[in-house]
């Protein structure tokens, strides 16, 4: 007799699930990896076969090259794969390109593993699926009752009025070249700016396979090879540095952290702007009623009030503290003075 | 008020005055009276109000929330108005915002057992920002003399009566600071001046108590402690370790000091600049908000 709480366990290398042989977003190279998503702190290069969804594969392979794992296998969302006694099947998570739940079955028994997620609208990837379990595991890094998200779209509308204030400056955009890039620029053509979008390296890279992928962007543009002249008055989003040789430029940084006023005024940006690809409070406890699990398993975030909350609904709730999910390039998980 | 709102919150992270001017002409273009003319006399620290107590708005929001989410809030806000306006969750949403001149009008004519009821749906009617920036305005703590008082103040600026400096005595000197945040003041250059962030000790933590440029030369060993003591970034930001064990001390030559009620610290060097980096001096050398205080008063 299968327990729901024996499917998965944790390692020093990660979630580990015994009865298929597999880890899940696994912290360590091992020889068997389910990834949900291409973040860079949940997809890591370097193991012997990986799992997930043909655009995370897409992610991976343009962020640490073709070789960035030994054998890869891609999975519809909604198909399921047979893995030794476990069943696993991916469902939309909602979160970036290709981001998946990981919903693994074992003798009758359901254990979800959210990855991150959120429920707010983007124009780039499918929305979440709740799905009823027995253990659902989420992410908590919005885990507090402060942080409610605004519209992105919004948040994109107030970057588009500066433009219209300072029509001779460039709007730099501080975003994270998977996700946060992509969804932003798709919210400004949703808004009707169909001028060019300049973008650093990575971002380029990471919008190509968007673009592959079938989420049309529109005219991007690489900044290192534009003149400082056509900066001005041009959205550019990344993390790079403008040439010499344009106006004084609009800055801009989008974050779900910019909620609170220390965050937003620690950014020391022109406009912080309020965008996350995370759930906030509100998503994560709609989420967790709608999947309505016998027991809860909190990841990554702010833990306390999540599992205070939990408790109160009568929901058993545990803390799995991850050490290593959120410190790289999703910065976003990882809270800092 | 949210358009106000977030007109004000859009000042207080703004560096440059054009940029100011723009957002504010924008603002008041779409204003009408006499709603622009309450606007501006707040902005220029020219309305009065008979303000309200935090306690009782607290009360308000206490009675809506859980007392434990509530406090892992305050935990993490450190900031009791931006705890209430972050977690109000309005019960049912009117149709509009209310408009500064109304909530003018009301707290001078409301009587006191009337103005609970008001606040509330107030805040209701709010979004977030709109009730962080209504709780501090209604509560006396909205003040707008100078969005960034740790800049040393350029001349066009003193002349914008929107952010009048106040008259000062003579408080200039030097002082021991710890570096909290490193900014290329030219986001396109690798070389440009960097905009530094220092703080003295207040107990265990760090208060930031201004900002000054520091020229390519100079921060040469400012860039090495970065370039090993990076904990975030934000944008162009670098936020460096400062701790009670690692940390950039640095010793500053200062105009005067300021006082700063809106601001951690209360107080802010005037004009600071960079006189050097105090190598292998440790964190615990820096100085503290009591020794800064007390020279404020003149002691
Ligand atoms: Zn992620
Ligand atoms: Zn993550």
């Amino acid at each position: 007799m299968t327990r729901a709480a024996d499917i998965l366990k944790l390692t020093p290398a990660g979630l580990y699930c015994e009865a298929g042989d597999f880890y899940v977003d696994p912290l360590r190279k091992v020889p068997r990896a389910v990834i949900t998503h291409g973040h860079s702190d949940h997809a890591r290069a370097g193991h012997e076969a990986v799992l997930a969804t043909k655009e995370t594969l897409a992610v991976m392979a343009a962020r640490y090259g073709e070789k960035f794992a030994g054998t890869r296998q891609a999975l519809h969302f909604g198909e399921t794969i047979a893995l030794a006694s476990a069943q696993v099947t991916l469902k939309p998570a909602g979160h970036v390109i290709g981001s998946a739940q990981v919903v693994i079955e074992v003798a009758g028994k359901r254990v979800v593993v959210s990855g991150d997620y959120k429920r707010a609208r983007d124009p780039t990837c499918p929305p979440f699926e709740p799905m009823p379990c027995d253990i659902f595991i989420t992410e908590a890094t919005f885990g507090l009752p402060l942080f409610r998200h605004p519209p992105a779209a919004d948040e994109a509308a107030k970057l588009l009025h500066a433009l219209q204030l300072f029509p001779d400056r460039p709007h730099t955009i501080g975003a994270y070249s998977l996700g946060k890039a992509q969804r932003l620029i798709a919210l400004f053509r949703e808004a009707g700016h169909h001028a060019p979008i300049y973008v650093d390296a990575p971002t380029s890279k990471l919008c190509a396979v968007y673009v592959a992928h079938g989420v049309p962007l529109g005219d991007i543009r690489l900044l290192a090879s534009t003149p400082a002249a056509d900066l001005n008055g041009a959205i550019v989003v990344g993390m790079a540095e403008l040439p010499e040789g344009t106006n004084d430029p609009v800055t801009a940084y989008a974050s779900g952290w910019m909620r609170t006023r220390k965050r937003a005024r620690a950014a020391n940006v022109d406009m912080p702007l309020i965008v996350s690809d995370h759930a906030d409070w509100d998503e994560l406890t709609q989420t967790i009623e709608e999947v309505a699990p016998g027991e809860l398993w909190i990841t990554h975030g702010e833990e306390a009030a999540l599992l205070h909350w939990a408790r109160t609904k009568g929901i058993r709730a545990r803390p799995l503290s991850i050490a290593g999910y959120g410190d790289e390039e999703d910065p976003e998980a990882a809270p800092s003075a | 008020m949210n358009r106000l709102a977030a007109l004000i919150a859009r000042l207080e992270t703004l560096n440059d005055a054009a940029m100011k001017e723009a957002f504010l002409a924008d603002y008041l273009s779409e204003t009408p009276e006499p709603d622009r003319t309450h606007a501006r006399d707040l902005l220029d620290g020219k309305l009065k109000l008979r303000p309200a107590k935090l306690a009782l708005i607290r009360g308000l929001a206490e009675a809506r929330i859980d007392a434990t989410l509530f406090g892992l809030a305050q935990a993490y806000t450190g900031d009791m108005t931006e705890t209430i306006a972050l977690t109000w969750v309005p019960n049912r949403r009117a149709n509009r915002d209310p408009t500064l001149s109304e909530i003018v009008e009301a707290l001078a004519t409301l009587g006191r057992s009337e103005l609970p009821k008001r606040i509330e749906a107030w805040l209701d009617a709010c979004d977030e920002t709109g009730r962080h920036v209504l709780i501090r305005l209604i509560t006396g703590t909205l003040r707008l003399d100078r969005p960034r008082e740790a800049d040393a103040a350029p001349a066009a600026d003193t002349q914008n009566e929107l952010f009048r400096a106040a008259p000062r005595k003579d408080t200039s000197g030097t002082i021991a600071a710890i570096l909290l945040y490193a900014e290329r003041t030219n986001a396109r250059a690798r070389t440009s001046p960097l905009r530094c962030t220092f703080g003295i000790w207040n107990g265990d933590t760090l208060a930031p108590i201004g900002r000054c440029e520091v020229g390519p030369v100079e921060a040469e060993p400012i860039e090495h402690f970065i370039a090993e003591h990076t904990t975030a970034r934000f944008g162009p930001v670098r936020e460096v370790r400062h701790d009670r064990e690692i940390a950039l001390v640095a010793e500053l030559a200062f105009a005067a000091i300021t006082p700063t009620p809106r601001r951690k610290a209360g107080l802010t060097l005037r004009a600071p600049r960079l006189l050097r980096v105090l190598e292998g001096a440790a964190p615990s050398d820096a100085a503290s908000l009591a020794t800064l205080e007390a020279r404020a008063k003149g002691h």
